[in-house]
């Protein structure tokens, strides 16, 4: 009996399954083409060729006479006042902004789960997030003005506020600000999908053992929304390190004043569109990469791990 | 941002690549030239810029009436707003560029040392163009190792713009004609609590200083920068001098003005070293302002100035060099430069239109005679690193009070270590 059934089963099978199974690949093939091909033509293709290209001196306009520098543009970096100061702007702007903005979303994030007419405030805190960060820049413009909103505050309580956009030590925090206020919003909502997670069972537990207020948050909230916070701190670093619309529009494409708003990807821009040295360009944008795969592999070993 | 630009410059090829196909489909062989002229029209693109609807509609007119006058090539306008450098240069890397385009003088030298543009000496000789007719100095702005890759089609100059009721107020009558007296009316301004004159800091509009006083930044023949140039200390240290003692003020620091011209038109300062672009800009944000226009002032008789000039220019890709040349040299010769002149959107390059050109609109005088001893504002290929060292080092030095030997020096650093790359 086992026999036969076997044989039969293994006589209809791999005809019948092949034909199917060539037939399904086909489909699914021709319905993945589209993508695929947009995917190699428009992303891959160009991140291999900028990968080759940054091993060149390559300038967009006469292609034709690139030549090779092997690590020259990779090795240049290290010792360009320019890119070091972007550098240490862009971990300077990241410092401030991904702790900052993580905290105060969690802070909303708790509040906003709680409070009464919470669709409102959800909406309220993520109307910036959608807003179009140029229009966001030239909004904060307004408010940083010397004589702009901020400073008509201050002097209400006789302070002669300064001028911030046009001051070295002042500009890049300027700038900060307005990075944390329009992803704040983001990150809350990624929070309060997390805080929906937590089941009530938990905190009525922590609540029979005597906890309450700040210890419930501390022991029982943010221990529970780790993989969030992994997750929230990794997309805000990404985006931290990558500024450029911020600081083009608030600079005038210059990264100033005296390089104090230049950041990587503004210093890339302009090398590679201004400057033309698009071979440079593209040693810059991997070293970029590789600075933000270091920082995430990092996060993910710190915060990431199962207990 | 790069997203969107990469998109945009995709469409144009696209958009140009089948527009350059519908003209090569009805050719059948370059070999038969002739039949092609009685037969197909030719298309050619001409790339630009618009300021204005204006001015778009003026190189429309431009180009109609060369279409009359040569039946056999129809041209269009391709208008590319925004960041024309960062849309054109791809476009000249896949050679989807317009045939020919505007080009700005400060950008210039980098596209003609990358072969992207075509020489157009031979074709200067072959249409007879009359070169004397321009100022020396504009054409040199479009030269590259001796041969010419653009002609002007208009320029800008600077002078000095002075607001009528606020130079009243202090006592002053005539406009100070140097720098000396400058610093003397800054003096009765500032009694009266009125920002004397405003200017950025940007070696744009400062580089007069530093020729009037005998110095350069640039040497054009070794296309090098010559910060360290000891003579150059003096006119660096004199701009310098007069930003700390406050005869200027920089926009930004009158009530954030983006620049000058709007600090200008807000009745937030007394005088301006702009650019003829001033005048469209008060005439639509301050009309009822009164101010006059008198000449960029000068030193110890030296009146150096910065000459802006816009160019035609021709990509080395294009199909069609001949007919290409002769639009360029239509669209820069006297019938296009005298409808420029009749619009009075821009100071035309050519001398014989300049009379014609003030006669209609007198208040651009002083720009078309600061035109005379001005140099081109550009620095060889070293382009923008060039300008970004010596701005982040002029502004350091005024910031922190350094002298100006420590400003070149710092200039020169971080141009040299930009530059090759």
């Amino acid at each position: 009996m086992d026999n036969t059934v076997s044989s039969t089963t293994d006589r209809r099978k791999p005809g019948r399954i092949s034909r199917s199974a060539v037939d399904q690949a086909l489909a699914g093939y021709l319905f993945v083409l589209p993508a695929f091909v947009s995917l190699v033509v428009f992303l891959l293709g160009p991140i291999v060729y900028s990968f080759y290209i940054s091993f060149f001196h390559f300038s967009f306009l006469d292609p034709q006479n690139a030549s090779f520098a092997g690590f020259d543009n990779y090795l240049h970096l290290f010792v360009d006042p320019v890119f070091l100061q972007a550098l240490g702007n862009t971990f300077i702007y990241t410092i401030g902004v991904v702790p900052i903005q993580t905290a105060v979303a969690l802070l909303l994030a708790v509040i906003v789960n709680r409070i009464r007419g919470k669709t409102f405030f959800r909406i309220a805190y993520y109307l910036p997030t959608v807003t179009s960060t140029v229009a966001v820049a030239v909004m904060f413009i307004f408010i940083f003005n010397p004589n702009g909103l901020l400073n008509s505050f201050l002097s209400l309580f006789g302070i002669q506020g300064p001028n911030y956009f046009n001051d070295p030590t002042l500009a890049l925090p300027a700038v900060m600000s307005v990075a944390i206020w329009s992803s704040v919003g983001q990150f809350m909502i990624f929070y309060l999908a997390g805080l929906q997670d937590i089941s009530d069972e938990v905190y009525e537990a922590a609540a029979i053992d005597g906890a309450s207020g700040f210890r419930l948050l501390w022991s029982i909230t943010m221990p529970l929304l780790r993989r969030t916070t992994f997750l929230v701190v990794v997309m805000g670093m990404i985006g931290a390190f990558q500024v450029f619309d911020t600081v083009y529009v608030i600079s005038n494409g210059n990264g100033g004043p005296i390089g104090s708003t230049m950041t990587v990807v503004l210093d890339l821009f302009n090398k590679a569109f201004k400057d033309m040295q698009m071979g440079y360009a593209s040693a810059m944008a991997f070293v970029l990469f590789a600075i933000i795969l270091i920082f995430t592999l990092l996060q993910n070993w710190l915060l990431g791990r199962e207990d | 941002m790069k997203k969107s630009q990469k998109w945009m410059a995709l469409t144009a090829t696209f958009a140009l690549g089948t527009t350059i196909l519908a003209g090569c489909s009805t050719t059948p062989t370059s070999a038969a030239a002739p039949v092609r002229k009685a037969s197909a029209p030719i298309h050619l693109t001409v790339g630009m810029w618009s300021s204005s609807p204006a001015e778009h509609s003026l190189v429309e007119s431009q180009v109609k009436l060369f279409e009359k006058q040569n039946p056999n090539i129809k041209v269009s306008v391709r208008v590319i707003n925004g960041n024309y450098l960062q849309v054109l240069q791809p476009m000249l890397a896949s050679h989807t560029a317009p045939d020919i385009f505007y080009l700005d003088s400060s950008v210039a030298p980098q596209l003609e040392a990358s072969g992207a543009l075509m020489n157009l000496d031979q074709y200067i000789k072959r249409d007879h163009v009359n070169l004397s007719d321009f100022n020396p100095h504009l054409l040199s702005a479009f030269k590259w190792k001796g041969s010419y890759y653009g002609v002007p089609k208009d320029f800008n100059s600077l002078a000095l713009e002075y607001n009528k009721s606020l130079m009243a107020k202090a006592g002053i009558k005539t406009p100070p004609a140097t720098w000396q007296q400058l610093q003397q009316d800054a003096v009765k301004l500032k009694a009266k609590h009125i920002a004397p004159l405003s200017m950025p800091v940007d070696v744009a509009r400062y580089y007069p200083f530093v020729l009037d006083f005998g110095g350069n930044y640039f040497n054009p023949n070794t296309n090098q920068a010559t910060f360290p140039n000891p003579k150059n200390r003096a006119g660096l240290g004199y701009f310098m001098n007069m930003v700390e003692n406050g005869s200027i003020v920089q926009p930004n620091a009158l009530n954030g003005a983006s620049w000058a011209g709007q600090a200008f038109a807000e009745n937030k300062v007394a005088m301006v070293a702009e650019g003829a672009w001033l005048l469209p800009f008060m005439q639509q944000t301050a009309p009822k302002l009164q101010y006059g226009i008198s000449r960029f002032p000068s030193y110890n008789g030296k009146s150096y100035n910065m000459l802006y000039t816009v160019s035609y220019s021709m990509a080395a890709a294009t199909k069609y060099p001949a007919q290409a040349a002769k639009l360029l040299f239509f669209m820069t010769g006297p019938a296009a430069e005298k409808l420029t002149a009749q619009s009075g959107l821009a100071i035309p390059s050519r001398s014989s239109e300049q009379k014609y050109f003030l006669k209609q609109n007198p208040s651009y005088a002083a720009f078309v005679a600061g035109g005379k001893d001005a140099v081109p504002y550009q620095f060889g290929t070293l382009g923008q690193n060039f300008v970004d060292a010596i701005n982040n080092a002029t502004l350091a030095g005024i910031l922190k009070k350094q002298s100006p030997s420590v400003v070149l020096s710092s200039a020169t650093k971080t141009l040299s270590s930009q530059s090759n790359y």
